[in-house]
């Protein structure tokens, strides 16, 4: 190799070796494509729990309050069971009379035409 | 090019043209064979995401930027056991391995600025103005590496065939 173009040639005899094909894979191909699809389902599951929280619902109606007067009705309860108490004790013959009105208020009638007791005696 | 970014195609014909070039660089700086192509790939891959941008001249950016990532892979595997220099970076028609891993040999034994301008001119196909982009050194520097390159390539050549 007498000259530098002869030593050039020489060299350039010698290729460097083959690589392999440039592989492009499809995810860096589109690398905008995950960040926008994780994006757009963080955006639904966001709009679907704000619209879920704020659907009304049968099971998450609440029925209103039951507003027991507990302190009338005990007054009520107190006085009568202290009044009975009291004329059983003083007037035995009163108190009859207070349990029969009594009960001919609170319990079913059996002597109207419409009674229960009309009606199975007709069967 | 749009914004500097290089189309996708003239990505793929620009790794046609120059990954061979390219791997056997970083090999002859003292990488090996996989870990070079991986390297270029890289690059490549890079170019097509846009996420770098080779400018005017890619080829000088290319062997550029491989020279720096070959650079930081020795200086990241400095401590590691250095691998058997028995890997064929180049191909030959005629010659054989023993050849081969001559030239490879006294490649390798020349400094690393002049062995760069040989091989960014033969196997880059870079002008000596190229070269000089390419390195960042002044085209006068860059023609008299190449020039002192030739000379002691051709004294090893010249001794080992004298030995043979």
């Amino acid at each position: 190799m007498k000259d530098d173009e002869e030593l050039e040639r020489y060299l350039s005899e010698f290729r460097p070796r083959a690589v392999r094909p440039l592989v492009v894979p499809a995810s860096r191909a589109r690398a905008w494509v995950k960040p926008m699809a994780a994006a757009a389902v963080l955006l639904v599951c966001a709009g679907g729990a704000v619209w879920y929280s704020r659907m009304p619902r049968a099971d998450r109606i609440t029925p209103p309050p039951l507003v027991v007067d507990s302190d009338a009705k005990s007054d009520t309860d107190m006085l009568s069971w202290f009044a009975l108490t009291r004329l059983a004790l003083e007037d035995d013959r009163k108190f009859e009379m207070e349990l029969e009105q009594e009960s001919r208020a609170e319990l079913p009638a059996f002597t109207g035409p419409d009674s229960g007791l009309h009606i199975l005696a007709r069967e | 090019m749009v914004d500097g970014r290089v189309p996708r195609e003239s990505v793929i014909e620009l790794y046609q043209r120059h990954a061979a070039g390219l791997t056997a660089y970083a090999c002859s700086r003292g990488m090996d064979f996989a870990s070079a192509q991986d390297l270029v790939q890289q690059l490549f891959l890079k170019l097509i995401e846009g996420r770098v941008v080779p400018g005017e001249a890619p080829a000088s950016y290319l062997y550029r930027a491989v020279r720096n990532a070959s650079l930081n892979f020795r200086r990241d595997r400095r401590h590691e056991t250095e691998l058997p220099d028995e890997e064929l970076w180049f191909t030959h028609p005629a010659a054989d391995r023993a050849e081969i891993l001559a030239v490879q040999q006294a490649l390798a034994e020349l400094p690393e600025e002049q062995r760069d301008t040989v091989f960014l001119k033969i196997w880059g196909g870079l002008t000596l103005e190229e070269i000089a982009d390419a390195v960042s050194i002044p085209l006068n520097t860059a023609a008299s590496r190449y020039r002192y390159a030739l000379e002691k390539l051709r004294e090893r050549l010249a001794v080992r065939s004298a030995k043979e």
